[in-house]
């Protein structure tokens, strides 16, 4: 389709070998999910054109940019606009001119690439801003000048290399909020590079998982935290993830009371609220409730002792991964646990069967939404 | 409160440090004791003083400036492009650092002399003769002048992250663009640096220049050629060019220091 970013890029470096292929379409955000040295800064050079495939082809738009042998577009003619890991403001120019560069490089007037980057920085609430240069910026309004210097240029693509990674809790919030109202009003593909899987799991229509240069799974993010394929797939992506309002201690969980987990769908269709103890009384407003399968215990019967979130459940589904069990939890809190074969079969454990859950207040991760 | 420990001093190093400093203090100060300062301005100004002061000012700063205008593109060529003979290149290019500047300025004799290897098609085509001319001097002087801006350009760029230029690109500027809104931009204080070690060291050529382009007062008899011929005939005249050189670099060196050097 017309807009489609079609990737299939061989790349062999020494002893490194890369093969991946994806597809995303136009207006759809798909997140490369992967562990350090997966191949992933691999994937954006050769989007970006800045370094040449071995083998395959990357298309933008009907358009050949490389296919490993002849065909070779350079990065300045691809119209892709890159947001680089650690920002990589040009440190000698101004937030303004950074925004501005690529209009005057694409040879519009001096003045008129001024007045549009200036639109570009109000637009990521940076307006009053022109004249910084990137050594007085913090990290988000760094962050916020790149965001704007490769929209100005209204590429084809979006490609986004760890945008989020070097940002403080708040901060990272407050841009992935940002970084996901420009990913939806932006029409081309969006690629999102990430190790982080909240970022993945809010910001992603799909997910491609990419581990030693070889794509293990892809899916929506529901589908990937619900059927990991991979151990790392279900270490990081199988984490569970909540929205819920917190205050004072206690996180009421969004439930959807359908099957979906409420974690990413922003409609939020016939919700039913669900207490959660926390262990940071300070964290107040919309919250992502990150709950690891393994720190979830389950229980024949109501646990002694302190957990004090703790609560009986139904087993929606078993699932056997190398020598973990992953047993799916229906209502009232529908998340994924990982228990030893051991234990699963000492509860006796089959789909339908009741349990108890608990888990520690201090087991569960919860950061701004 | 923090107290800073007081640094304690080795007085192995106190001593070698001190001889290592007084080997530039103590000349120095013999030249400023032999200055006859009451006569200071009459011998400066001097015909001999002026133009050899107007003469050095005008090629250093020609040598500086064709250093800079040739010597970047190169010092871009050998940290960018993997061509074969880089290295032998870039030995070539920063040969005239540690040649004796006499033979430098006999191998420009050879090429550029009126039977030289350039020298005698370049005559015939367009009149010029090198030796004994300012543009002789200009070439000697950016010949020994050159490799210090070009090496120190180079280790610049290479030491600049590469990805700055990448985001550049990415942003659709041609690769002139880049080098010309990026990459100058940013190496900028070694560039600085780099044409100043240029310029001084063109200031203070001697051999090269004295070899290829001779010692005619107001053609080619530089300040430093001045105080060398100076020495033999009126050596007060040579301690007052001397001081010129001195009071010039020393001006520049303060300027200067406090924007480049540190900032690199």
């Amino acid at each position: 389709m017309s807009g489609d970013l079609i990737v299939s890029i061989g790349v062999e470096r020494g002893d490194f070998v890369l093969d991946a292929s994806f597809t995303v379409a136009a207006g759809e955000t798909v997140a490369l999910l992967g562990p350090n040295g997966a191949g992933k800064s691999t994937v954006v050079a050769a989007i970006a054109g800045l370094i040449a495939i071995d083998q395959g082809s990357i298309e933008l738009d009907g358009r050949r940019l490389d296919d490993g042998a002849s065909a070779f577009v350079p990065a300045e003619s691809r119209r892709i606009g890159v947001v680089f890991q650690d920002y990589l403001l040009f440190p000698h120019l101004a937030a303004l001119d950074n925004v501005a560069f690529g209009l005057r490089s694409a040879g519009v007037a001096k003045r008129d690439a001024a007045e549009r980057a200036r639109q570009w920085l109000a637009d990521v609430g940076l307006a009053g801003f022109d004249d910084r240069r990137p050594r007085d910026l913090s990290g988000g309004q760094a962050q916020r000048v790149a965001l704007a210097r490769a929209l100005a240029l209204e590429p084809a693509l979006l490609l986004l290399d760890e945008p989020l990674g070097a940002l403080d809790v708040a901060t990272h919030a407050e841009l992935r909020r940002l970084l996901r109202t420009h990913l939806e009003s932006f029409d081309g593909p969006r690629v999102l590079i990430t190790h982080d899987p909240a970022d993945a799991f809010v910001l992603a229509d799909r997910i491609v998982i990419l581990e030693e240069g070889v794509v293990t799974q892809t899916g929506s993010p529901e589908e990937i935290r619900r059927r990991p394929q991979t151990r790392y797939a279900a270490d990081l992506a199988g984490v569970n993830l909540l929205r819920g309002v917190a205050d004072d201690g206690v996180v009421a969980v969004a439930v959807e009371s359908e099957q979906q987990s409420a974690a990413v769908s922003e409609a939020r269709p016939a919700l039913a609220a669900r207490s959660i103890a926390i262990a940071d009384r300070s964290v107040r407003g919309d919250v992502l409730v990150s709950i690891h399968p393994r720190a979830v215990s389950l229980h024949p019967r109501r646990p002694d002792g302190s957990p004090r979130n703790a609560w009986e459940a139904t087993v929606d589904d078993i699932e056997v991964l190398g020598d973990r069990v992953r047993v799916q939890l229906a209502a009232p809190l529908p998340i994924t646990v990982e228990i030893t074969p051991g234990a699963a079969r000492d509860l006796g454990l089959a789909s339908g069967s009741r349990v108890w859950a608990a888990v520690k207040a201090t087991e569960i991760g919860v950061e701004p939404a | 409160m923090t107290r800073p420990v007081p640094t304690r001093v080795p007085p192995a190093l106190a001593v070698f440090g001190g001889i290592g400093a007084l080997v530039f203090v103590i000349p120095l100060v013999g030249l400023a004791w032999r200055t006859p300062w009451s006569r200071l301005g009459e011998l400066i100004g001097s015909d001999v003083v002026t133009d050899a002061l107007r003469l050095s000012l005008l090629t250093s700063v020609v040598s500086a400036l064709l250093s800079l205008a040739f010597g970047v593109p190169l010092a871009w060529l050998l940290a960018r492009v993997d061509f074969p003979g880089r290295r032998l290149l870039r030995a070539i290019v920063t040969l005239p650092m540690v040649l004796p500047p006499v033979v430098g300025g006999a191998a420009l004799l050879f090429a550029f002399g009126r039977r030289g290897l350039v020298g005698e098609p370049l005559e015939s085509v367009t009149g010029l003769l090198l030796p004994f001319s300012t543009w002789g001097v200009i070439v000697a002087n950016t010949f020994v002048a050159m490799p210090f801006l070009v090496i120190t350009v180079e280790g610049a760029l290479r030491n600049l992250d590469p990805r700055y230029e990448a985001a550049a690109a990415s942003l659709g500027a041609s690769p002139f663009t880049v080098f010309r809104r990026v990459t100058l931009p940013m190496i900028g204080p070694s560039l600085g640096a780099g044409l100043v070690l240029a310029w001084a060291r063109a200031l203070g050529e001697f051999g090269a220049t004295i070899t290829f382009a001779g010692n005619l007062q107001g053609r080619t008899q530089t300040l430093p050629i001045a105080v060398f011929v100076a020495l033999e005939s009126d050596r007060d005249v040579a301690v007052a060019i001397s001081l010129i050189l001195v009071v010039i670099s020393v001006i520049v060196l303060v300027a200067l220091r406090d924007r480049w050097w540190r900032s690199s």
